[in-house]
């Protein structure tokens, strides 16, 4: 599809950057990533990204709202997980 | 090696059992990287579980909260979750047997995909559907993965740019009215963008609230797990994951049903 006017964007340029990486370079990234990524591991200790669960047991107390839309724990650093 | 690509091929050694999908699929496609999480859509049978399991056995991985990783849960749409460490990364790794929204078609198509690829992962159509959860992050991927698809007709059916929709539209008049039986926004492209910028609005909407209708259909359902899943926890802390495995059928057998009524149908 050609696009002549102006385009609708959903992800970031920085983001879409990754399609002018080479292989080594996205694997690279990849890993960087997901290693920096791993500073947020305290918030979402008890939530889920995939599948039909969003929050780890105990319930108690907690209406399906909240089990199934739980709110990560605040940060308690500022920590980025953007690529540097 | 990526974890997410080591994983996945020890996983399909001799065969293919397992595709990467979602977030980690959209780094394959070039998008963006947006989560530390794995996931994969598995063979339903029990040689390909049976392997997966083996696998994260060797790596120390634990059960987290979840399905049994077992034919009979996954078949009801359920997902199984387990997690380890690989030097200081936490590696989370979910499974599915039934993504939500692919069809049996769909599902074989992944399938097919997958057993001619050198890594298997879902392609832009199937990454699609899987991204249209009730999350509104989700739904860029969704944007992005529509300009992606080999066939305009797909486009067609993902695209969330009203701008990409009157374009297509004009170059594929006779499209229109076959896919607007499925996409009724389609038969709105000539009545201006603000209207099909409305409607794409509205069916975005729609799609994330049958999402969390069905979100709340597991969760009721696995009520009677999570209550009592720290005893669970207790009883799996320290045994071999295929012990463990066992004991997590056995406990879930009593209280986590395979199926879950879906009261919209499938």
């Amino acid at each position: 599809m050609s696009a002549d006017g102006p385009m609708d964007r959903f992800l970031s340029e920085e983001d879409l950057d990754l399609r002018n990486l080479s292989e080594a370079e996205l694997l690279a990234w990849w890993d960087r990533w997901l290693r920096q990524a791993q500073s947020t591991n305290d918030r979402d200790a008890r939530l889920y990204s995939h599948g039909v669960f969003r929050l780890e047991p105990p319930w108690d107390g907690l209406s399906i709202e909240e089990i199934i839309d739980p709110r990560p724990q605040p940060p308690s650093t500022s920590e980025s997980t953007r690529r540097p | 090696m990526n974890i997410y690509l080591e994983l996945t091929r020890e996983f399909n050694r001799g065969r293919v059992r397992a595709v990467l999908c979602s977030g980690q699929a959209c780094v394959l496609h070039r998008l963006a990287f947006a989560s530390k999480d794995g996931d994969w859509m598995l063979r339903e049978d029990d040689e390909a579980l049976g392997h997966v399991l083996a696998v994260l056995g060797k790596r120390g991985a634990r059960y987290r909260f979840g399905a049994p990783l077992d034919v009979r849960w996954l078949a009801g749409g359920w997902s199984s979750h387990l997690e380890f460490l690989d030097g200081d990364v936490r590696v989370r790794t979910d499974f599915f047997a039934r993504p939500p929204r692919l069809a049996a078609d769909d599902r074989e198509q992944v399938w097919r995909l997958a057993e001619s690829s050198p890594i298997a992962f879902t392609d832009a159509r199937a990454t699609a559907l899987m991204k249209m959860t009730d999350r509104e992050r989700d739904w860029a991927f969704v944007g992005e993965l529509a300009r992606l698809m080999p066939d305009a007709r797909d486009q067609l059916r993902f695209s969330r740019s009203a701008r990409d929709i009157v374009q297509l539209a004009a170059e594929h008049p006779d499209w229109i009215r076959e896919l607007s039986a499925t996409r009724p926004l389609l038969a709105r492209t000539t009545d201006g963008l603000d209207t099909l910028e409305t409607e794409l609005d509205r069916e975005r909407r729609r799609a994330m609230h049958a999402n969390e209708a069905r979100l709340e259909r597991y969760a009721k359902a696995s009520r009677n797990w999570a209550a009592i899943w720290s005893e669970v926890q207790r009883e799996l802390a320290g045994q071999p994951l295929s012990a463990a495995h066992s004991l997590m059928v056995s406990r879930a057998s009593a209280v986590l049903p395979m199926t879950v009524v879906d009261e919209e149908g499938p």
